[in-house]
């Protein structure tokens, strides 16, 4: 267990960790900002459907396929790498690399933003209209609508949701894995390594380790999500 | 406050964007026979075929590949049911206080990681059944876990927007047996759910890769893995393949459940 | 209060018409409200009423007409910047702030100083009798108790107006009864003037100084509730209002009644008699409502078998189905439709 921890293999959680995170909060912001422009443009009914049902599809897309089609995208040989670097961007010189951590981070957010969506629509549909109205009544203005109401609202939900995102990065595999053709810095894939016999025997002790300090960190993350479900399900009564 | 809305409208046509983009370029990929280097407004028409789809799709490890994820997601899905029905239609009847434990229950595997469950099952089962891990079929329990998020919650949700313990109780002073009011009552309500629930297991069997390139069975994303190399169009039409199928069976299931008046089964906080 | 000058007018409603789509839900809307009174807006759903609040509160727009504050044309002025107190029909409490954080919202946001708004707000709270449930939060409060909350919310910021939107009909009818008292009872005391939206007849007859009844966007009268009831300007009024027997002209044996017209006529404006005193007509008794104080007896009348129903004070009869009586008719109080 300790040599899971140390050195290269921190490292490799650490990079997890860190990758996560990052996923983790850029989905949940635009995933928010999506959820809430939904509701605010509630008129438009068929964008809703749209945008829930593709969301829908997007939060459960992932692995081989999709990492297909952003190595057609921003691959080295990709569509818009070349319609980028035609118009005198060079992805590579400002040092992003489909397989590295800009990279993912890109991918990853492919699904991350439309789980975060769908997190959030009960949330931003429960924040009902009339409170947005009491508020205005008792003079507060838009800004300090969403500061004192809105947003302490959806504090639940919006941590829930980031350490959902969190939990969801850090098991996702098989992405990563077909990003980097095998070669990635990120947990999951270091275990997989450990656990095929690509590597002297002996170590796949350290594969175990590693799959246990995962699930520690995916403890600790979804506790936390199941404490906040309450509160925001209590608060929606 | 018209401001506002057009802010919203901004963001929904980035995100919008940042989410078709790389299909199309993932289409374009799969469909054109030009290099991208030698893309320009002279070429954009040029060279769209579908002989790579072809070669890739009538291959036989192709086929191999696309039969066993079919008989996969199948034998899952109708294992899923026939566990998860009863179970939910009992909690819902009978056990409405275990409800919070089983939903945790439903989201364990959120929690554990398929390659942390690999880990930890088939090192157990190797020592115990070394023939099981053999057969193909074993990834079968390792799907009705990792689809449980999705196939228990659908369900449940169907359970939930319908009331079941009041039907029962009708039902039941109506004079109905258990069977009967299973039948004839619970059922067809819980249509809606129950192939919600295929569907989305359906979708998840077809996707996974993890779990099968660890015990090294042949599906369809290992096929996909192995051949990125020698054949990289075919490869790619066959993941844009998968996409628009599973894009399809959810897309039916969401019009499917609109008209039902139930709820996307989504993960909701 | 006939004799209004536009000094005692707190709002004046002119001309508001307001379409929904194809859906017109208020047309030539006019009501002028004298600083201190209590009007309320009576109606079937749909006629309107609740757009007439927002309207007045800001959170919708009217197509045309115009929204004066004491004087002041405030039509396009936003809901924020208004100072009007609303109470709404779901409470509508910020689930996260406890009760002193809701009463004290208001004037958070208006600038004012963390102590004195602690001082005010505990002031209003203790004003709606919930004293010492400042730390409590909604969701462990009754519903009787979060409109009280409301309430004191919406008067703690000392508003120009004061708005109530159904603020009684999600709770319990003795919670209701009680709290729709001290509602006319804290009104009267801070002389706030306020607008009251209903449907529930009872209610407003019981609560206001004026009440406004509408129908399909347009009003129908104005007026003190004992004009509304006694007097009413139409049949519409008339049927709304209170119970109404609806009789055949023709059964009632006066001359100058028009031959194919109906009267309409309180059932407390029918009493019992014995048969064959002078004045009376025939009937048998066809059942009855015991409700308490009073009790609804059906009569059918033996000449037409038109049923007509007398409230009847419970302690002075003694009657079962089937017995022969008279009635007497009070026809001066009848209104005779053409």
């Amino acid at each position: 267990m300790l040599e899971a921890i140390s050195g290269q293999y921190l490292k490799s959680i650490i990079f997890s960790v860190q990758l996560s995170a990052v996923t983790a909060l850029l989905g949940m912001l635009f995933g928010s900002l999506v959820a809430i422009a939904i509701v605010s443009l509630d008129r438009m009914r068929g964008l809703r459907n749209v945008m829930v049902g593709y969301s829908a599809v997007a939060a459960n897309l992932g692995g081989i396929p999709l990492a297909f089609a952003f190595i057609s995208s921003l691959g080295m040989q990709g569509l818009y790498t070349k319609m980028l670097s035609a118009i005198g961007i060079n992805l590579t010189d400002l040092g992003f690399k489909i397989s590295d951590f800009s990279g993912i981070v890109i991918v990853y957010l492919y699904f991350q933003i439309p789980l975060m969506t769908l997190v959030m629509l009960p949330a931003v549909d429960g924040l009902k209209i009339t409170l947005k109205e009491a508020a205005a009544n008792l003079g507060a203005n838009s800004r300090q609508y969403w500061r004192r109401v809105g947003i302490p609202l959806l504090s639940p939900s919006l941590l829930g949701g980031f350490l959902l995102l969190f939990a969801n990065a850090f098991a996702a595999y098989a992405t990563a894995f077909a990003l980097s053709a095998g070669g990635s810095r990120l947990v999951s894939v270091q275990i997989r390594f450990f656990l095929q016999g690509n590597t002297i025997t002996g170590k796949s002790n350290l594969g175990y380790a590693l799959a246990a300090w995962m699930v520690i960190v995916m403890i600790v993350a979804m506790s936390g999500y199941l404490g906040l479900r309450q509160i925001s399900e209590r608060w929606r009564k | 406050m018209n401001r506002q809305k057009l802010w919203a409208k901004l963001v929904l046509l980035i995100v919008g964007t940042f989410y078709v983009l790389p299909m199309l370029a993932m289409a374009r990929f799969s469909f054109q026979r030009v290099p991208v280097i030698k893309l320009g407004w002279g070429t954009i028409l040029k060279g769209w075929t579908i002989q790579p789809m072809l070669d890739a799709v009538t291959s036989s490890r192709f086929l191999d590949a696309a039969w066993l994820s079919v008989r996969l997601a199948v034998f899952t899905a109708l294992l899923s049911m026939v566990l998860l029905v009863p179970t939910a239609i009992y909690v819902h009847v009978r056990l409405k206080k275990a409800r919070p434990f089983i939903e945790i229950l439903s989201i364990l595997p959120y929690v554990v990681p398929p390659i942390a469950l690999v880990v930890g099952i088939s090192g157990a089962m190797r020592n115990i059944v070394p023939s099981f891990i053999a057969s193909p079929y074993s990834l079968v329990p390792f799907y009705v876990i990792i689809s449980l998020p999705f196939s228990f919650r659908s369900l449940d949700i169907g359970l939930s927007s319908i009331d079941i313990k009041t039907l029962v109780e009708a039902s039941r002073s109506l004079g109905a047996g258990w069977i009967r009011t299973i039948r004839s009552v619970i059922l067809p309500n819980l249509k809606v759910g129950i192939v919600n629930s295929s569907f989305l297991t359906f979708a998840v069997v077809l996707g996974e890769y993890t779990i099968a390139s660890l015990l090294l069975k042949f599906t369809l994303p290992a096929y996909m893995a192995e051949s990125q190399g020698n054949n990289p169009q075919g490869t790619f039409t066959v993941g844009l393949l998968l996409l628009v199928v599973s894009a399809a069976l959810l897309g039916v299931m969401n019009r499917f459940t609109r008209k039902k008046g139930a709820v996307v089964p989504t993960v909701g906080i | 209060m006939e004799d209004m000058n536009t000094d005692s007018v707190a709002l004046q409603l002119s001309a508001l018409r307001k379409s929904f789509g194809s859906t017109v839900a208020l047309s030539q809307f006019n009501l002028d409200i004298a600083s201190g009174e209590l009007v309320t807006l009576l109606g079937p759903s749909g006629c309107g009423k609740t757009t007439a609040l927002r309207i007045a509160a800001g959170f919708e727009q009217p197509d045309s007409g115009v929204v004066r504050l004491l004087g002041t044309d405030i039509t396009q002025l936003p809901a924020h910047k208004r100072n009007m107190g609303m109470v709404f029909q779901n409470y509508s409490l910020f689930p996260h702030m406890n009760v002193l954080g809701n009463v004290g919202f208001g004037l958070k946001v208006r600038g004012v100083q963390a102590s004195d708004c602690a001082e005010r707000s505990a002031a209003a709270i203790e004003r709606v009798r919930l004293g010492g449930m400042g730390d409590r939060y909604p969701h462990q409060l009754s519903g009787g108790q979060q409109q009280r909350v409301a309430l004191a919310r919406a008067l703690v910021i000392e508003p120009q107006l004061l708005l109530l939107d159904e603020p009684l009909s999600a709770l319990d009818a003795k919670v209701r009864a009680e709290l729709r008292d001290e509602i006319r009872a804290l009104q009267s005391d801070t002389g706030i003037s306020t607008i009251f939206v209903t449907h529930d007849q009872d209610e407003a007859l019981s609560i206001s100084d004026r009440i406004c009844v509408m129908k399909d966007g347009e009003v129908q009268q104005i007026g003190t509730p004992r004009e509304i009831y006694f007097k009413p300007a139409n049949n519409f009024v008339a049927r709304f209002v209170g119970a109404m027997n609806e009789i055949p002209s023709a059964t009632v044996a006066e001359g100058n009644r028009p031959p194919n017209s109906t009267m309409l006529l309180r059932p407390d404006a029918v009493t019992v008699c014995a048969r064959g005193e002078v004045g009376s007509l025939d009937a048998e008794v066809a059942g009855q409502h015991f409700g308490g104080s009073t009790t609804m007896v059906r009569l059918q009348l033996e000449l037409s078998g038109v049923v007509v129903s007398a409230q009847l004070l419970s302690r002075s009869i003694n009657l079962s189905v089937g017995d022969k009586v008279g009635v007497v008719l009070n026809t001066n109080e009848a209104i005779v439709e053409p």
